[in-house]
């Protein structure tokens, strides 16, 4: 079941925008939902630049902020120094509710409840297949990534 | 797209021994927190470029690009430079113009000191308010350690992201 939050402040409460869809979960699916992802993590370093630090393992949040600042105290510190810092604003990516859209989360909620009700041989199969595509990265190690 | 791009050109930055090179390490460009994306420009002039660029994104990508909420920070020397008229989003000066609080880079504002300075004591005039109504309801713990957790864990959600980043003035500590 999806429930809507209200995004707060003085924002219209008759616009969907401005709502956020929110769900519980089922237990098994969230823990496959978290075996998935840990599987992920190990290797979703390759498929993303390093400048993106959204929930990359090891990166926090922090980076950007004092990246900003640094930068902005750098430029600040000498007359001859300069630059200019865009912020863009990404819509529709992930926190507003879409009818279009709103099918694809619906479709994987249906496949990994799916996947709880398989057998184990065919859910370690599946387990398999993803450490295979990690395989594909043999430079990588998840071993020495941050857990 | 902007980090495969050669044309935008980032603000350079110093090594370690306070030296500067023309690798890719050496330049600040594009930062990314999920769809936060920030953009470090050298000049006005690769901004042409990067709005090509934020044109063409949504097309593959299925998200939008909301121009007219975009917003730019100008650092240094480039504060003094009139910004180009074509690109018609809000503009500020770092240091000097104060900035919305709905311009915040991933929660923070980069407005002025003075505005830090009222940001700051409005959290904290919020924090012993809350301190008061919570001791004249008695709905905080009695014992010595419940009280300290009560007080640590309100100021982690109320004060401690900000915290990490901009430090209240010492009159404001006080």
């Amino acid at each position: 079941m999806v429930s809507l939050l209200h995004k707060g402040k003085n924002l219209p409460r008759d616009l969907d925008k401005n709502y956020r869809p929110i769900s519980v979960t089922a237990t098994e699916f969230r823990i496959l939902g978290r075996c998935i992802h840990q599987h992920l993590a190990t290797f979703i370093r390759h498929l993303i630049g390093e400048t993106q630090l959204g929930f990359v393992p090891g990166c926090r949040i922090d980076e950007n902020i004092l990246a900003l600042t640094e930068l902005a105290n750098f430029c600040d510190s000498d007359d001859s120094r300069g630059g200019i810092f865009v912020m863009l604003d990404n819509a529709k990516a992930y926190d507003i509710i879409w009818p279009s859209t709103m099918a694809l989360p619906t479709k994987i909620v249906k496949s990994i409840s799916i996947l709880s009700t398989l057998p184990l041989p065919h859910r370690d199969a599946l387990y398999r297949h993803i450490v295979i595509t990690q395989s594909q990265w043999p430079h990588w190690s998840p071993l020495s990534h941050p857990k | 797209m902007i980090r495969n791009d050669t044309t935008i050109k980032g603000i350079p930055i110093p090594t370690q021994e306070g030296e500067f090179s023309d690798s890719a390490h050496s330049k600040m460009r594009e930062r990314a927190f999920a769809d936060d994306t920030g953009v470090a420009l050298a000049s006005d002039a690769s901004l042409n470029r990067l709005f090509e660029i934020a044109d063409q994104y949504p097309l593959g990508s299925g998200s939008k690009q909301q121009i007219e909420k975009t917003v730019g920070i100008r650092f240094g020397s480039a504060s003094n430079i009139t910004p180009p008229p074509d690109h018609s989003f809000t503009w500020y000066r770092y240091g000097i113009d104060p900035i919305p609080s709905q311009h915040k880079y991933l929660g923070i504002s980069a407005g002025t000191p003075d505005q830090i300075s009222a940001q700051w004591q409005a959290k904290l005039n919020a924090l012993e308010a809350e301190l008061d109504r919570a001791l004249l309801s008695s709905k905080i713990p009695r014992t010595v350690f419940g009280r300290s957790l009560w007080v640590k864990n309100y100021f982690a959600a109320k004060v401690w992201y900000t915290f990490r980043f901009q430090k209240p003035s010492a009159s404001e500590h006080s």
